[in-house]
Protein backbone atom coordinates (compact mmCIF):
# COMPACT_ATOMS: atom_id res chain seq x y z
CA UNK A 1 0.00 0.00 0.00
CA UNK A 2 3.11 2.45 0.91
CA UNK A 3 5.21 1.68 -1.92
CA UNK A 4 2.16 2.01 -4.26
CA UNK A 5 1.53 5.60 -2.69
CA UNK A 6 5.05 6.50 -3.35
CA UNK A 7 5.12 4.70 -7.00
CA UNK A 8 2.19 6.43 -8.17
CA UNK A 9 3.88 10.05 -6.95
CA UNK A 10 7.30 8.56 -7.70
CA UNK A 11 9.05 9.85 -4.85
CA UNK A 12 11.49 8.41 -2.59
CA UNK A 13 9.56 7.77 1.23
CA UNK A 14 12.21 9.63 2.67
CA UNK A 15 12.54 12.48 0.05
CA UNK A 16 8.97 12.78 0.80
CA UNK A 17 9.29 13.42 4.36
CA UNK A 18 11.24 15.73 3.87
CA UNK A 19 8.95 17.47 1.80
CA UNK A 20 6.64 17.17 4.16
CA UNK A 21 8.46 18.81 7.38
CA UNK A 22 9.70 21.66 4.73
CA UNK A 23 5.33 21.73 4.15
CA UNK A 24 4.85 21.85 7.55
CA UNK A 25 7.18 24.78 8.18
CA UNK A 26 5.67 26.65 5.00
CA UNK A 27 2.25 26.04 6.28
CA UNK A 28 3.81 27.32 9.78
CA UNK A 29 4.72 30.67 8.92
CA UNK A 30 1.48 30.94 6.52
CA UNK A 31 -0.61 29.92 9.86
CA UNK A 32 1.50 32.94 11.63
CA UNK A 33 0.65 35.83 8.84
CA UNK A 34 -2.68 34.59 8.98
CA UNK A 35 -2.69 35.01 12.76
CA UNK A 36 -1.02 37.87 13.53
CA UNK A 37 -3.03 40.14 10.62
CA UNK A 38 -6.15 38.76 12.33
CA UNK A 39 -4.99 39.37 15.69
CA UNK A 40 -4.72 43.61 14.27
CA UNK A 41 -6.75 44.10 11.64
CA UNK A 42 -9.87 43.19 12.89
CA UNK A 43 -9.94 45.37 16.05
CA UNK A 44 -8.10 48.10 14.03
CA UNK A 45 -11.16 47.70 11.61
CA UNK A 46 -13.56 48.54 14.37
CA UNK A 47 -11.77 51.71 15.11
CA UNK A 48 -11.51 52.60 11.20
CA UNK A 49 -15.34 51.68 11.07
CA UNK A 50 -16.12 54.55 13.79
CA UNK A 51 -13.33 57.23 12.07
CA UNK A 52 -15.35 56.70 9.34
CA UNK A 53 -18.41 57.84 10.95
CA UNK A 54 -16.70 60.27 13.13
CA UNK A 55 -18.82 63.64 13.45
CA UNK A 56 -15.72 65.36 12.31
CA UNK A 57 -16.03 65.27 8.55
CA UNK A 58 -12.55 65.60 7.73
CA UNK A 59 -11.65 62.51 10.14
CA UNK A 60 -14.24 60.25 7.78
CA UNK A 61 -12.91 62.15 4.65
CA UNK A 62 -9.09 60.78 5.27
CA UNK A 63 -10.30 57.14 6.77
CA UNK A 64 -12.37 56.91 3.41
CA UNK A 65 -9.79 57.88 1.31
CA UNK A 66 -7.40 55.51 3.09
CA UNK A 67 -9.62 52.46 2.37
CA UNK A 68 -10.01 53.44 -1.45
CA UNK A 69 -6.16 53.49 -1.62
CA UNK A 70 -6.50 50.57 0.04
CA UNK A 71 -9.15 48.38 -1.56
CA UNK A 72 -8.36 50.08 -5.28
CA UNK A 73 -4.54 48.88 -5.69
CA UNK A 74 -3.48 45.58 -5.67
CA UNK A 75 -2.30 44.07 -2.27
CA UNK A 76 0.75 42.44 -4.30
CA UNK A 77 1.98 46.15 -5.07
CA UNK A 78 1.39 47.44 -1.56
CA UNK A 79 3.61 44.61 0.21
CA UNK A 80 6.17 45.67 -2.19
CA UNK A 81 5.34 49.31 -1.45
CA UNK A 82 5.92 48.72 2.66
CA UNK A 83 8.51 45.94 2.07
CA UNK A 84 10.91 48.30 0.22
CA UNK A 85 9.10 51.56 -0.06
CA UNK A 86 11.29 52.79 3.41
CA UNK A 87 14.54 51.58 1.35
CA UNK A 88 14.00 53.48 -1.81
CA UNK A 89 12.91 56.94 -0.15
CA UNK A 90 15.19 57.06 3.25
CA UNK A 91 17.31 54.31 2.82
CA UNK A 92 15.72 51.92 5.80
CA UNK A 93 15.64 48.64 5.41
CA UNK A 94 12.44 46.69 6.86
CA UNK A 95 12.10 43.64 8.66
CA UNK A 96 10.68 41.54 6.39
CA UNK A 97 7.80 39.92 8.24
CA UNK A 98 7.21 42.83 9.85
CA UNK A 99 6.80 44.52 6.38
CA UNK A 100 4.51 41.54 5.50
CA UNK A 101 2.06 41.60 8.90
CA UNK A 102 1.80 45.20 8.64
CA UNK A 103 0.62 45.32 4.73
CA UNK A 104 -1.48 42.93 5.45
CA UNK A 105 -3.19 44.44 8.34
CA UNK A 106 -3.54 47.98 7.05
CA UNK A 107 -4.86 46.29 4.05
CA UNK A 108 -7.64 44.04 5.60
CA UNK A 109 -8.49 46.48 8.56
CA UNK A 110 -9.69 48.45 5.88
CA UNK A 111 -12.28 46.10 4.11
CA UNK A 112 -12.78 44.81 8.04
CA UNK A 113 -13.32 48.67 8.71
CA UNK A 114 -16.57 48.41 5.95
CA UNK A 115 -17.68 45.45 7.04
CA UNK A 116 -18.02 47.00 10.56
CA UNK A 117 -19.26 50.02 9.64
CA UNK A 118 -22.31 48.17 8.11
CA UNK A 119 -22.75 46.07 11.27
CA UNK A 120 -22.81 49.59 13.54
CA UNK A 121 -25.03 50.95 11.46
CA UNK A 122 -27.59 47.50 11.69
CA UNK A 123 -27.82 48.14 15.55
CA UNK A 124 -31.08 50.75 15.74
CA UNK A 125 -30.31 54.33 17.55
CA UNK A 126 -32.30 53.02 20.42
CA UNK A 127 -29.81 50.65 21.88
CA UNK A 128 -27.73 53.01 22.44
CA UNK A 129 -30.66 55.65 23.73
CA UNK A 130 -31.16 52.89 26.05
CA UNK A 131 -27.55 52.27 27.04
CA UNK A 132 -27.76 56.22 27.58
CA UNK A 133 -30.78 56.86 29.68
CA UNK A 134 -29.79 53.53 31.81
CA UNK A 135 -26.59 56.16 32.93
CA UNK A 136 -24.04 53.87 30.63
CA UNK A 137 -21.64 56.17 29.73
CA UNK A 138 -20.54 56.27 25.75
CA UNK A 139 -17.68 53.88 25.77
CA UNK A 140 -20.15 51.30 27.88
CA UNK A 141 -23.01 51.56 25.64
CA UNK A 142 -20.88 50.72 23.14
CA UNK A 143 -18.43 48.46 23.99
CA UNK A 144 -21.60 46.01 26.04
CA UNK A 145 -24.57 46.84 24.31
CA UNK A 146 -23.69 47.63 20.65
CA UNK A 147 -20.25 45.54 19.99
CA UNK A 148 -21.47 42.30 20.70
CA UNK A 149 -24.35 42.53 18.46
CA UNK A 150 -21.93 43.99 15.89
CA UNK A 151 -19.83 41.05 16.17
CA UNK A 152 -23.26 38.39 15.71
CA UNK A 153 -24.10 40.94 12.64
CA UNK A 154 -20.45 40.65 10.78
CA UNK A 155 -19.61 37.12 11.51
CA UNK A 156 -20.74 35.74 7.74
CA UNK A 157 -18.92 38.64 5.94
CA UNK A 158 -16.19 38.42 8.46
CA UNK A 159 -15.57 35.24 7.88
CA UNK A 160 -15.90 35.51 4.21
CA UNK A 161 -13.23 37.80 4.34
CA UNK A 162 -10.97 35.36 6.90
CA UNK A 163 -11.27 32.73 3.84
CA UNK A 164 -9.82 35.13 1.47
CA UNK A 165 -6.87 36.02 3.63
CA UNK A 166 -5.99 32.47 4.13
CA UNK A 167 -5.49 32.54 0.51
CA UNK A 168 -3.93 35.92 0.10
CA UNK A 169 -0.62 34.68 2.36
CA UNK A 170 0.50 33.52 -0.77
CA UNK A 171 0.91 36.84 -1.81
CA UNK A 172 3.53 37.18 0.75
CA UNK A 173 5.65 35.47 -2.56
CA UNK A 174 5.76 38.77 -3.63
CA UNK A 175 8.43 40.10 -1.06
CA UNK A 176 10.20 36.67 -0.77
CA UNK A 177 8.60 36.51 2.99
CA UNK A 178 8.92 32.28 3.69
CA UNK A 179 5.39 30.94 3.50
CA UNK A 180 3.69 28.05 2.13
CA UNK A 181 3.39 29.12 -1.22
CA UNK A 182 6.88 29.73 -1.40
CA UNK A 183 7.77 26.25 -0.40
CA UNK A 184 5.43 25.07 -2.93
CA UNK A 185 6.97 26.85 -5.59
CA UNK A 186 10.44 26.68 -5.24
CA UNK A 187 10.19 22.59 -4.45
CA UNK A 188 7.90 21.87 -7.04
CA UNK A 189 10.59 23.21 -8.77
CA UNK A 190 13.58 21.98 -8.15
CA UNK A 191 11.80 18.50 -7.72
CA UNK A 192 10.18 18.64 -10.93
CA UNK A 193 7.04 17.52 -9.42
CA UNK A 194 3.12 18.73 -9.24
CA UNK A 195 3.09 17.11 -5.65
CA UNK A 196 4.22 19.77 -3.62
CA UNK A 197 1.72 22.25 -5.14
CA UNK A 198 -1.44 18.72 -4.80
CA UNK A 199 0.23 19.27 -1.40
CA UNK A 200 -0.59 22.62 -0.92
CA UNK A 201 -3.35 22.62 -2.07
CA UNK A 202 -4.78 20.58 0.43
CA UNK A 203 -3.30 22.37 2.82
CA UNK A 204 -4.94 25.53 1.74
CA UNK A 205 -8.09 23.78 1.56
CA UNK A 206 -7.73 22.25 5.18
CA UNK A 207 -7.26 25.68 6.82
CA UNK A 208 -9.76 27.28 4.84
CA UNK A 209 -11.92 24.36 6.43
CA UNK A 210 -10.63 25.08 9.60
CA UNK A 211 -11.24 28.75 9.91
CA UNK A 212 -15.03 28.10 7.77
CA UNK A 213 -15.47 25.77 10.75
CA UNK A 214 -14.94 28.27 13.67
CA UNK A 215 -17.34 30.25 12.03
CA UNK A 216 -19.66 28.42 11.49
CA UNK A 217 -19.36 27.49 15.35
CA UNK A 218 -19.32 30.70 16.30
CA UNK A 219 -22.47 31.97 14.34
CA UNK A 220 -24.56 28.74 16.20
CA UNK A 221 -23.59 30.00 19.78
CA UNK A 222 -25.04 33.23 18.61
CA UNK A 223 -28.01 32.17 17.48
CA UNK A 224 -29.96 32.26 20.83
CA UNK A 225 -31.18 35.71 20.04
CA UNK A 226 -32.75 38.02 17.17
CA UNK B 1 -42.17 70.02 45.74
CA UNK B 2 -42.06 69.77 42.22
CA UNK B 3 -39.98 66.95 40.78
CA UNK B 4 -39.63 68.27 37.47
CA UNK B 5 -40.47 72.04 36.44
CA UNK B 6 -39.93 72.83 32.31
CA UNK B 7 -40.44 76.31 31.74
CA UNK B 8 -40.22 77.89 27.92
CA UNK B 9 -39.06 74.77 26.36
CA UNK B 10 -38.54 74.98 22.73
CA UNK B 11 -36.63 72.96 20.42
CA UNK B 12 -36.51 72.79 16.24
CA UNK B 13 -35.30 71.08 13.88
CA UNK B 14 -33.62 73.12 11.35
CA UNK B 15 -36.42 75.50 10.13
CA UNK B 16 -39.57 72.76 11.44
CA UNK B 17 -40.39 74.53 14.99
CA UNK B 18 -41.56 71.43 16.98
CA UNK B 19 -41.73 72.49 20.79
CA UNK B 20 -42.84 76.51 20.62
CA UNK B 21 -42.53 77.37 24.38
CA UNK B 22 -43.63 74.51 27.05
CA UNK B 23 -43.83 74.72 30.35
CA UNK B 24 -44.91 71.90 32.42
CA UNK B 25 -44.73 70.91 36.49
CA UNK B 26 -44.49 67.85 37.91
CA UNK B 27 -45.45 67.58 41.77
CA UNK B 28 -43.89 64.20 43.45
CA UNK B 29 -45.73 61.29 43.29
CA UNK B 30 -48.26 62.92 40.77
CA UNK B 31 -48.81 61.26 37.12
CA UNK B 32 -49.26 63.79 34.17
CA UNK B 33 -50.00 62.19 30.88
CA UNK B 34 -49.21 63.50 27.45
CA UNK B 35 -51.19 64.05 24.56
CA UNK B 36 -52.62 65.70 21.33
CA UNK B 37 -52.28 64.51 17.83
CA UNK B 38 -49.66 62.61 15.85
CA UNK B 39 -46.52 64.92 14.83
CA UNK B 40 -47.75 67.49 17.49
CA UNK B 41 -44.33 66.47 19.28
CA UNK B 42 -44.85 64.79 22.65
CA UNK B 43 -41.98 62.58 21.61
CA UNK B 44 -39.85 65.28 21.29
CA UNK B 45 -41.07 67.01 24.74
CA UNK B 46 -40.13 63.49 26.47
CA UNK B 47 -36.57 63.78 24.96
CA UNK B 48 -35.74 66.80 25.54
CA UNK B 49 -36.51 65.85 29.13
CA UNK B 50 -34.91 62.56 29.38
CA UNK B 51 -31.89 64.42 27.55
CA UNK B 52 -32.10 62.37 24.23
CA UNK B 53 -32.44 65.95 22.80
CA UNK B 54 -31.04 69.06 23.08
CA UNK B 55 -33.64 71.80 23.94
CA UNK B 56 -32.45 75.22 22.20
CA UNK B 57 -34.61 77.34 24.90
CA UNK B 58 -35.89 76.76 28.36
CA UNK B 59 -35.60 76.39 32.00
CA UNK B 60 -35.14 72.78 33.17
CA UNK B 61 -35.10 70.94 36.91
CA UNK B 62 -35.58 68.09 37.21
CA UNK B 63 -35.48 66.22 41.27
CA UNK B 64 -33.75 69.75 42.43
CA UNK B 65 -31.30 69.33 40.26
CA UNK B 66 -30.82 71.94 37.76
CA UNK B 67 -30.23 70.99 33.77
CA UNK B 68 -31.02 73.83 32.30
CA UNK B 69 -31.52 77.85 32.46
CA UNK B 70 -32.43 80.02 30.24
CA UNK B 71 -29.94 82.89 29.87
CA UNK B 72 -29.67 85.58 26.50
CA UNK B 73 -32.40 83.62 24.88
CA UNK B 74 -30.88 80.50 24.57
CA UNK B 75 -30.85 76.67 27.32
CA UNK B 76 -27.47 76.56 28.84
CA UNK B 77 -26.95 73.46 30.13
CA UNK B 78 -25.19 72.29 33.15
CA UNK B 79 -22.00 70.84 33.76
CA UNK B 80 -21.47 67.32 32.43
CA UNK B 81 -21.45 65.68 36.11
CA UNK B 82 -25.08 67.44 37.17
CA UNK B 83 -26.14 66.24 33.62
CA UNK B 84 -25.33 62.50 34.66
CA UNK B 85 -26.98 63.03 38.48
CA UNK B 86 -29.48 64.03 36.63
CA UNK B 87 -29.78 61.29 34.12
CA UNK B 88 -29.70 58.81 36.73
CA UNK B 89 -32.90 60.36 38.82
CA UNK B 90 -34.99 59.72 35.66
CA UNK B 91 -36.41 56.01 33.57
CA UNK B 92 -37.63 55.41 30.17
CA UNK B 93 -39.68 53.15 28.55
CA UNK B 94 -39.47 53.47 24.98
CA UNK B 95 -42.65 52.96 22.79
CA UNK B 96 -40.93 49.79 20.79
CA UNK B 97 -39.01 48.16 24.10
CA UNK B 98 -35.50 48.62 23.36
CA UNK B 99 -34.57 45.71 25.32
CA UNK B 100 -30.76 44.82 25.01
CA UNK B 101 -31.26 41.04 22.70
CA UNK B 102 -27.76 39.28 23.43
CA UNK B 103 -29.08 39.70 27.51
CA UNK B 104 -31.56 36.86 29.15
CA UNK B 105 -34.26 38.98 30.99
CA UNK B 106 -31.90 38.97 33.71
CA UNK B 107 -28.62 40.40 32.72
CA UNK B 108 -31.29 43.56 31.28
CA UNK B 109 -32.28 44.45 34.72
CA UNK B 110 -28.60 43.86 36.58
CA UNK B 111 -26.21 44.93 34.33
CA UNK B 112 -26.60 48.76 34.09
CA UNK B 113 -27.42 48.39 38.24
CA UNK B 114 -24.16 47.03 38.85
CA UNK B 115 -21.88 48.53 35.86
CA UNK B 116 -23.64 52.44 36.68
CA UNK B 117 -24.91 52.19 40.47
CA UNK B 118 -22.14 49.88 41.72
CA UNK B 119 -24.62 47.63 43.39
CA UNK B 120 -23.18 44.09 43.88
CA UNK B 121 -24.18 41.37 41.84
CA UNK B 122 -26.22 39.96 44.44
CA UNK B 123 -28.40 42.77 45.21
CA UNK B 124 -28.78 43.46 41.90
CA UNK B 125 -30.33 39.70 41.12
CA UNK B 126 -32.60 40.72 44.54
CA UNK B 127 -33.61 43.89 43.21
CA UNK B 128 -34.46 42.26 39.79
CA UNK B 129 -36.34 39.34 40.96
CA UNK B 130 -38.45 41.46 42.99
CA UNK B 131 -39.58 43.24 39.97
CA UNK B 132 -39.82 40.27 37.76
CA UNK B 133 -42.47 39.14 40.43
CA UNK B 134 -43.76 42.40 40.68
CA UNK B 135 -44.53 41.88 36.44
CA UNK B 136 -45.32 38.49 37.08
CA UNK B 137 -42.31 37.52 34.89
CA UNK B 138 -40.70 35.54 37.58
CA UNK B 139 -40.86 32.49 35.62
CA UNK B 140 -38.91 34.49 33.21
CA UNK B 141 -35.72 36.13 34.05
CA UNK B 142 -33.63 32.92 31.72
CA UNK B 143 -35.48 33.91 28.49
CA UNK B 144 -34.00 36.13 25.92
CA UNK B 145 -36.10 38.64 24.88
CA UNK B 146 -37.23 37.22 21.27
CA UNK B 147 -38.64 34.98 23.54
CA UNK B 148 -41.16 36.89 24.97
CA UNK B 149 -44.44 38.61 23.35
CA UNK B 150 -45.12 42.15 23.01
CA UNK B 151 -46.16 42.64 26.36
CA UNK B 152 -43.63 40.68 28.21
CA UNK B 153 -41.18 42.67 26.59
CA UNK B 154 -42.55 46.01 27.12
CA UNK B 155 -43.18 44.85 30.88
CA UNK B 156 -39.11 43.54 31.39
CA UNK B 157 -38.66 47.72 29.98
CA UNK B 158 -40.37 48.75 32.60
CA UNK B 159 -39.12 46.77 35.24
CA UNK B 160 -35.22 47.17 33.79
CA UNK B 161 -36.01 51.40 34.31
CA UNK B 162 -37.41 50.48 37.74
CA UNK B 163 -34.49 48.38 39.01
CA UNK B 164 -32.49 51.78 38.36
CA UNK B 165 -34.78 53.21 41.23
CA UNK B 166 -35.52 56.32 39.28
CA UNK B 167 -37.63 59.22 41.14
CA UNK B 168 -39.60 60.01 37.57
CA UNK B 169 -40.19 57.84 35.55
CA UNK B 170 -41.23 58.90 31.38
CA UNK B 171 -43.21 56.49 29.00
CA UNK B 172 -43.43 57.46 25.52
CA UNK B 173 -46.36 55.61 24.10
CA UNK B 174 -45.58 52.28 26.17
CA UNK B 175 -48.52 50.26 24.63
CA UNK B 176 -48.85 51.95 21.17
CA UNK B 177 -46.29 48.89 19.39
CA UNK B 178 -48.48 45.78 21.08
CA UNK B 179 -51.72 44.15 19.79
CA UNK B 180 -54.74 45.32 21.62
CA UNK B 181 -54.92 42.29 23.60
CA UNK B 182 -51.77 43.13 25.01
CA UNK B 183 -52.31 46.25 26.40
CA UNK B 184 -54.19 45.76 29.48
CA UNK B 185 -51.32 44.18 31.10
CA UNK B 186 -49.29 47.34 30.46
CA UNK B 187 -51.61 49.32 31.67
CA UNK B 188 -52.36 47.24 34.69
CA UNK B 189 -48.38 47.65 35.56
CA UNK B 190 -48.85 51.32 35.44
CA UNK B 191 -51.75 51.62 37.35
CA UNK B 192 -49.90 49.35 40.27
CA UNK B 193 -46.84 51.74 39.90
CA UNK B 194 -49.46 55.07 40.19
CA UNK B 195 -50.94 53.29 43.52
CA UNK B 196 -47.44 53.09 45.18
CA UNK B 197 -47.19 57.07 44.52
CA UNK B 198 -44.30 56.84 41.38
CA UNK B 199 -44.11 60.05 39.88
CA UNK B 200 -44.56 59.47 36.27
CA UNK B 201 -45.05 61.46 32.65
CA UNK B 202 -46.94 59.53 29.93
CA UNK B 203 -47.11 59.88 26.72
CA UNK B 204 -50.23 58.59 25.39
CA UNK B 205 -53.18 57.73 23.16
CA UNK B 206 -55.27 55.46 25.63
CA UNK B 207 -57.81 58.07 26.35
CA UNK B 208 -59.64 56.36 28.81
CA UNK B 209 -56.54 55.31 30.67
CA UNK B 210 -55.12 58.70 30.66
CA UNK B 211 -58.59 60.25 32.24
CA UNK B 212 -58.60 57.41 34.71
CA UNK B 213 -54.93 57.36 35.92
CA UNK B 214 -53.64 61.21 35.44
CA UNK B 215 -53.93 63.70 38.14
CA UNK B 216 -52.85 65.97 35.46
CA UNK B 217 -53.36 65.75 31.36
CA UNK B 218 -51.08 68.13 29.25
CA UNK B 219 -52.79 68.95 25.94
CA UNK B 220 -49.98 69.84 22.85
CA UNK B 221 -50.49 70.92 19.85
CA UNK B 222 -48.36 71.90 16.95
CA UNK B 223 -45.50 72.00 19.84
CA UNK B 224 -47.80 74.22 22.56
CA UNK B 225 -49.75 73.54 25.18
CA UNK B 226 -53.29 73.97 24.99
CA UNK B 227 -54.00 73.43 28.23
CA UNK B 228 -52.66 71.74 31.18
CA UNK B 229 -55.01 70.88 33.74
CA UNK B 230 -56.85 67.63 35.72
CA UNK B 231 -58.42 65.00 33.32
CA UNK B 232 -61.80 65.96 34.42
CA UNK B 233 -61.44 69.52 33.18
CA UNK B 234 -59.48 68.57 29.92
CA UNK B 235 -62.11 66.06 28.83
CA UNK B 236 -65.23 67.91 29.84
CA UNK B 237 -64.74 71.31 28.38
CA UNK B 238 -66.82 71.03 25.88
CA UNK B 239 -65.64 74.49 24.91
CA UNK B 240 -62.53 73.39 23.66
CA UNK B 241 -63.17 73.05 20.28
CA UNK B 242 -59.75 71.54 19.18
CA UNK B 243 -59.68 68.83 22.24
CA UNK B 244 -63.27 67.85 21.10
CA UNK B 245 -62.22 67.37 17.76
CA UNK B 246 -59.33 65.41 18.86
CA UNK B 247 -61.10 63.46 21.02
CA UNK B 248 -63.99 62.51 18.94
CA UNK B 249 -61.37 61.90 16.11
CA UNK B 250 -60.10 59.10 18.44
CA UNK B 251 -63.27 57.61 19.01
CA UNK B 252 -64.20 56.90 15.16
N1 LIG C 1 -34.71 63.83 14.81
C1 LIG C 1 -35.57 64.58 14.12
N2 LIG C 1 -35.14 65.29 13.06
C2 LIG C 1 -35.99 66.06 12.36
N3 LIG C 1 -37.28 66.22 12.64
C3 LIG C 1 -37.79 65.55 13.70
C4 LIG C 1 -36.95 64.70 14.50
N4 LIG C 1 -37.71 64.16 15.48
C5 LIG C 1 -38.95 64.67 15.31
N5 LIG C 1 -39.00 65.50 14.25
C6 LIG C 1 -40.19 66.22 13.79
O1 LIG C 1 -40.78 66.83 14.90
C7 LIG C 1 -42.18 66.82 14.79
C8 LIG C 1 -42.80 66.27 16.07
O2 LIG C 1 -42.43 64.92 16.19
P1 LIG C 1 -42.74 64.05 17.48
O3 LIG C 1 -42.19 62.71 17.24
O4 LIG C 1 -42.29 64.79 18.68
O5 LIG C 1 -44.33 64.00 17.47
P2 LIG C 1 -45.31 63.15 18.36
O6 LIG C 1 -46.25 64.11 18.97
O7 LIG C 1 -44.54 62.29 19.28
O8 LIG C 1 -46.07 62.28 17.29
P3 LIG C 1 -46.61 60.76 17.39
O9 LIG C 1 -47.90 60.82 18.13
O10 LIG C 1 -46.81 60.37 15.96
O11 LIG C 1 -45.58 59.96 18.08
C9 LIG C 1 -42.52 66.02 13.56
O12 LIG C 1 -42.84 66.94 12.53
C10 LIG C 1 -41.25 65.31 13.22
O13 LIG C 1 -41.11 65.17 11.84
MG1 LIG D 1 -44.23 60.17 19.42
Amino acid sequence: MGEFFFNLINMKPEVFSGLMGQMAQGCWQTAEIFFYTALFSVPLGVVVALLRESALKPVGAVTRFYQLVMRGTPLMLQLMFVMYGPYYMFGVSMNRFFACILAFVINYAAYFGEIFRAGINAIPQGQYEAGKVLGYTRVQTFMYIVLPQVIKQVLPPAGSEFLVLVKDTALANVIAQPQLFDVAKKTSGSMVSIVPLVVAAVIYLVMSAVVEACFHQAERRLDYYW
Amino acid sequence: MYLLEAKGVRKSFGENCVLKGVDLTVEEGQVVSIIGPSGSGKSTLLRCLTQLERADEGAISICGRVMTTQENGKAVYSDAAALRQIMLDVGLVFQNFQLFPHWSVLRNLTDAQVRVLGRSRAEAEEVARDLLRKTKLSDKEASYPCQLSGGQQQRVAIARALAMSPKILFFDEPTSALDPELIGEILEVIRDLASQRMTMVIVTHEMTFAREISDRVLFLEQGSVLTFDTPEAVFNDTSNSRIQAFLSLLKK
